[in-house]
């Protein structure tokens, strides 16, 4: 299993850093630098500057850019790790690998963990180097809470990994890479408060973003970073978050071994 | 030794009819499939396209669950000990696929390797060796996509061997391959059985290959083995089913004409004539080897200018048996 998740991440970073690695990790920085120039320009033009007595009481905090900010780094995660592991199958299945892989003993979760450890050091990667483009537009955290704010890291990372199992098994089942893709990716960000606080999202809708753990991740981040607020005070959310994750992990793996097991059927030769 | 009973395998494919209508077709691949590999035996699965015989492959090779039948391999159950299984078969198929493009020989054997849980040392050995078996070892360390076709399909073969497998499955790999390739792939076939003692299941729809390296065929048709046998054996009905001779000469006169049309009712044959440059040209198919009678009768009325045994065609003899086959069924 080790085994597997090593060899694996250090198959995709070898392939990454061979096709094309600096136009790939510019591209991504560009699309986080402009969500970011978007939300300023919202913050200062349209708002003068000016949150409503709404975004404070629904985000805690009256530093719109730092929120923003924070929102962007969580969604580059989101797309680095969630999107791109849960593509890992479907792109051996295209590529016409898939048999070479699953005629060998190949652990699948190991497999998987290899792609998501990959995804999380190449993420890491850009959200350093997001920080850095981002420093202008003022990504302040006088009062951070570290402990908090690591531990938050770290479910979210097991909750992003059990949501692209999921993912992944979806894409293989139907053979779609493009719809699920983008539909998830755009749910994901309208939905779970990358930009705004989701109170401002119609109530129906909210209970939606309730079921995804990114929602908790991105409140518990800020909470964590801008206002500095303990575990303890945050049990509530930290629970939910920890449940949410581990229902989707626990789904995922079922899924996934019974999706591969007839994958090498849904690939016409 | 691996045994296989009646393996059976449908496919479940949906079909788009309108936007939203959709239903399901069953197709059945393989209908009950009987066959025994014998460890350093090469033995050959002969068919037209869509026969079965990459679903076969894929069964014994643990991909695809069989829906029926059983398979034991060296005493192992194919579904319940396919965990255990995968560590002594490999399957190789036609083609340039199954290895990573971005990856360079030396990397791609490395992962596979490791996804067998080889230890490190021996799989540096193992890696050394195989690259140098299948001629790789100047361009072992660059991007598979700069390779050739023939290079990336010897890549293939060194990955299919790289857990060292008791059986290996090789699904048409000569497809494609320039005919100086196609022939060393064939001697290292035949070696891995004789030298390695390894059991190797070949498929292919052609007929030479299975002849110059089969210890056994086996030929299938629509899901269903029509007929098996040594390659002497296959060959010679394939011959027997399908022979054809084109033969040009002088003259064809009514006489001729009459005696000739006569003797191929006899043997149940057809044939075709056209005027061709101060001669006929005769095209003639037959289920029997009628090379004697023929040249006997025409020179009795004529000069024989050239005369052509053609190649038997796999294609004819798999329609010829497995008519007979259908008759033999209806007869019962
Ligand atoms: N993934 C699949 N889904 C549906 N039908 C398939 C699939 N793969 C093969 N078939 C069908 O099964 C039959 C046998 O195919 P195959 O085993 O590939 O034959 P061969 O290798 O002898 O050409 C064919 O009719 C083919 O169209
Ligand atoms: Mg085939």
């Amino acid at each position: 299993m080790i085994n597997h998740i090593l060899s694996t991440a250090k198959r995709n970073l070898t392939m990454q850093t061979r096709a094309y690695p600096i136009d790939f990790f510019i591209s991504k920085l560009l699309s986080c630098f402009f969500t970011i120039l978007g939300a300023f320009f919202m913050y200062n033009i349209v708002f003068k500057g000016n949150v409503s007595i709404h975004f404070i009481k629904f985000s805690g905090t009256s530093d719109y850019m730092s929120f923003a900010i924070l929102g962007c780094f969580t969604n580059l995660f989101v797309r680095g790790t969630f999107l791109n592991v849960s593509r890992s199958f479907i792109t051996e299945m295209r590529e016409g690998t898939l048999d070479s892989l699953l005629i060998s003993p190949v652990n699948y979760m190991g497999y998987l963990s290899g792609n998501m450890l990959e995804q999380t050091m190449i993420t890491s990667g850009e959200l350093l180097a997001a920080m850095i483009i981002t420093l202008p537009f003022g990504l302040r955290f006088p009062s951070i809470n570290v402990v908090s704010t690591l531990l938050c890291i770290s479910i979210t990372l097991i909750s992003l990994f059990g949501m692209a199992i999921i993912l992944s098994g979806i894409m293989v089942y139907f053979k779609d890479t493009y719809l699920s893709q983008n539909t998830v990716f755009s749910v994901l960000f309208l939905t779970t408060g990358v930009l705004f606080p989701i109170q401002y999202l119609p109530s129906w809708i909210q209970v939606f973003s309730n079921l995804i753990p990114v929602t908790y991740s991105l409140r518990i981040l800020r909470n964590s970073v801008l206002v500095g607020l303990d575990i303890v005070s945050q049990a509530r959310d930290f629970i939910t978050l920890a449940l949410l994750s581990a229902i989707y992990f626990a789904v995922g793996v079922l899924l996934i071994n019974k999706i591969m097991k007839k994958a090498p059927e849904k690939q016409f030769i | 030794m691996l045994i296989a009973k009646g393996l059976k395998k449908n496919y479940i494919s949906k079909e788009k009819n309108g936007f939203f209508r959709s239903s399901v077709k069953t197709i059945e691949a393989v209908k009950g499939i009987d066959l025994t590999i014998e460890p350093g035996k090469i033995v050959g699965l002969l068919g037209l396209n869509g026969a079965g015989k990459t679903t076969t492959i894929k069964m014994l090779s643990t991909l695809l669950e069989p829906d029926e039948g059983s398979c034991s391999v060296d005493g192992l159950d194919l579904v319940k000990d396919a965990f255990k299984i995968k560590h002594i078969v490999n399957m190789i198929a036609g083609g340039e696929r199954m290895v990573y493009w971005r990856l360079t020989a030396t990397e791609n054997l490395e992962y596979f390797g490791k996804l067998y849980n080889i230890p490190k040392n021996e799989l540096k050995n193992r890696i050394d060796g195989l690259i140098e078996f299948v001629g790789l070892k100047e361009r072992a360390n660059e991007p598979v996509e700069k390779y050739s076709k023939g290079m990336k399909q010897r890549l293939q073969i060194a990955r299919g061997l790289i857990n060292d497998p008791k059986y290996l499955f090789m699904d048409e790999p000569t497809l494609g391959l320039d005919a100086p390739i196609a022939r060393d792939l064939r001697k290292f076939t035949k070696s891995l059985a004789r030298e390695k003692g390894k059991g190797i299941l070949l498929t292919s729809h052609y007929i030479n290959e299975i002849e110059e390296l089969c210890d056994y065929v086996y030929i299938i048709d629509q899901g269903l083995k029509i007929m098996e046998g040594t390659p002497k054996e296959i060959a010679s009905i394939v011959a027997n089913c399908t022979n054809q001779y084109k033969i040009k000469m002088l003259d064809f006169s009514e006489k001729l004409k009459s005696q000739f049309e006569t003797f191929l009712r006899t043997v149940q044959s057809d044939y075709f004539i056209e005027a061709a440059d101060g001669g006929y040209e005769i095209d003639v198919t037959s289920h029997m080897d009628i090379q004697g009678e023929l040249i006997a009768l025409l020179s009795q009325h004529t000069k024989i200018i050239s005369f052509a045994a053609m190649e038997p065609k796999l294609e004819d003899a798999i329609i010829t048996l497995s008519e007979v086959k259908a008759y033999e069924q209806i007869h019962a």
